[in-house]
């Protein structure tokens, strides 16, 4: 398959950074075809400009080469793997603003042009899966409601034909995790991109 | 009651820039006092840096840059936030304004030996927030609502035990009618000026 991972996570030495390479590793080695975007290492601006603004509803709503650049790769990709960090129950604001600015008509979905009823686009996209990792203990994480994984499982998800396959991996707890648990965790995530 | 508006949109021309001004209008004339933070206009930066993510545990008097944020929202009785919904949830400025300025010392605590955070904003009575959704309801339903769970339940519990939470959203709005747009100004009008 085209694999596309994305991750957010500003350090390169967090736990998180090491996901993202066990988890392009497992899949290169499973014989996929894979690309990366590293949000924070490309320096990518997560705040929807005024022209994009005004150019959303257009035929061309796509102004950034950087922004045109990830949505070809999105077009072109079998699986959307994110690797990141659950901050506030949701998305870092870097990766909602790379769903703001990225996935917009044309790329995830198509505006009907009578009736202007959002219809989904991600044709190739056989499988989302998102690998993150939550500060809270796993109860608080159900009472803040995870709504990261509820925007890529759900609300992306709807853009993808409905054959198309949801994958979760989570660590819950992560602040009080011990080097043993951590590194079972890295060979989890490195045995299920294998076998993908 | 001191009232923080927090205002997310790229566009002044936009039905969202007419909702702040409602907002803010209504707000002033029902005696409240009103700090509008318009993260726009402001150049705000969302996106959590490396240095504040290796210091995330530190007080917020040693980030500089944040301590005017935070202070705006510690010395809020209420806070409205005003947003178009983009996918699911709020527009990247908005949710980084949460990443960065909802931190230790200023949302909540972690104090030593305990392993629950404690809610630091308990000056927050009320919480509102006023928002239009592309989308139909019903799709927003399939979605699980995810910007209405981080503000209502994962910000909530961070504010007074008995704050309030509001949530007044205009649904289908990319097909709404004029009418339908002005009926919903007026609903936000009627439901703030019973903060």
């Amino acid at each position: 398959m085209n694999v596309l991972v994305v991750h957010a996570h500003p350090d390169p030495a967090s736990f998180n950074h090491t996901l993202f390479e066990t988890a392009v590793t497992a899949l290169r080695a499973g014989g996929h075809t894979v690309e990366t975007i590293d949000l924070y290492a490309e320096g990518f601006s997560a705040v929807m400009t005024a022209a994009e603004r005004k150019a959303y509803h257009s035929p061309a709503p796509i102004l950034d080469p950087q922004v045109a650049r990830h949505a070809q790769l999105v077009r072109w990709a079998n699986a959307l793997v994110f690797v990141y960090p659950t901050w506030w129950a949701g998305l870092p604001a870097i990766l909602k603003g790379w769903l703001d600015r990225v996935l917009v008509a044309g790329v995830a979905f198509d505006f009907h042009p009578r009736t202007h009823k959002v219809r989904p686009a991600l044709r190739n996209a056989r499988l989302i899966l998102g690998i993150s990792t939550y500060g809270s203990p796993r109860w608080f994480g159900f009472a803040m409601a995870d709504a990261g994984r509820r925007t890529l499982l759900r609300a992306l998800w709807l853009c993808c034909p409905r054959r198309t396959r949801r994958r979760w991996i989570a660590m819950h707890g992560i602040d009080g995790t011990s080097e043993a648990e951590r590194t079972a965790f890295l060979h989890k995530v490195d045995r299920e991109l294998r076998a993908l | 009651m001191r009232v923080h508006v927090v205002y997310a949109h790229p566009h002044e021309g936009s039905f969202t820039a007419a909702l702040r001004d409602a907002a803010v209008a209504t707000l002033r004339r029902h005696g409240h006092e009103v700090d509008l933070l318009d993260l726009y206009a402001e150049g705000f930066s969302p996106e959590l840096t490396r240095d504040e993510r290796a210091h995330h545990l530190d007080p917020v008097e040693t980030k500089p840059a944040l301590v005017p944020f935070a202070e705006r929202l510690r010395n809020a009785d209420a806070l409205v936030l005003v947003y178009p919904t983009w996918w699911g949830g709020q527009p990247a400025i908005l949710k980084g304004w949460f990443d960065r300025v909802w931190g230790e010392g200023v949302a909540f605590t972690l104090p030593e030996g305990k392993d629950r955070i404690e809610p630091l904003l308990t000056n927050l009575r009320r919480l509102v927030v006023v928002t239009t959704h592309g989308s139909s309801k019903w799709v927003n339903a399939v979605e699980g609502e995810p910007g209405k769970r981080i503000v209502g339940r994962s910000l909530r519990v961070l504010c007074h035990r008995r704050a309030r939470f509001r949530w007044i959203a205009l649904y289908g709005a990319d097909r709404s009618t004029e009418e339908q747009r002005r009926a919903f100004v007026a609903r936000v009008e009627r439901r703030l000026a019973r903060l």
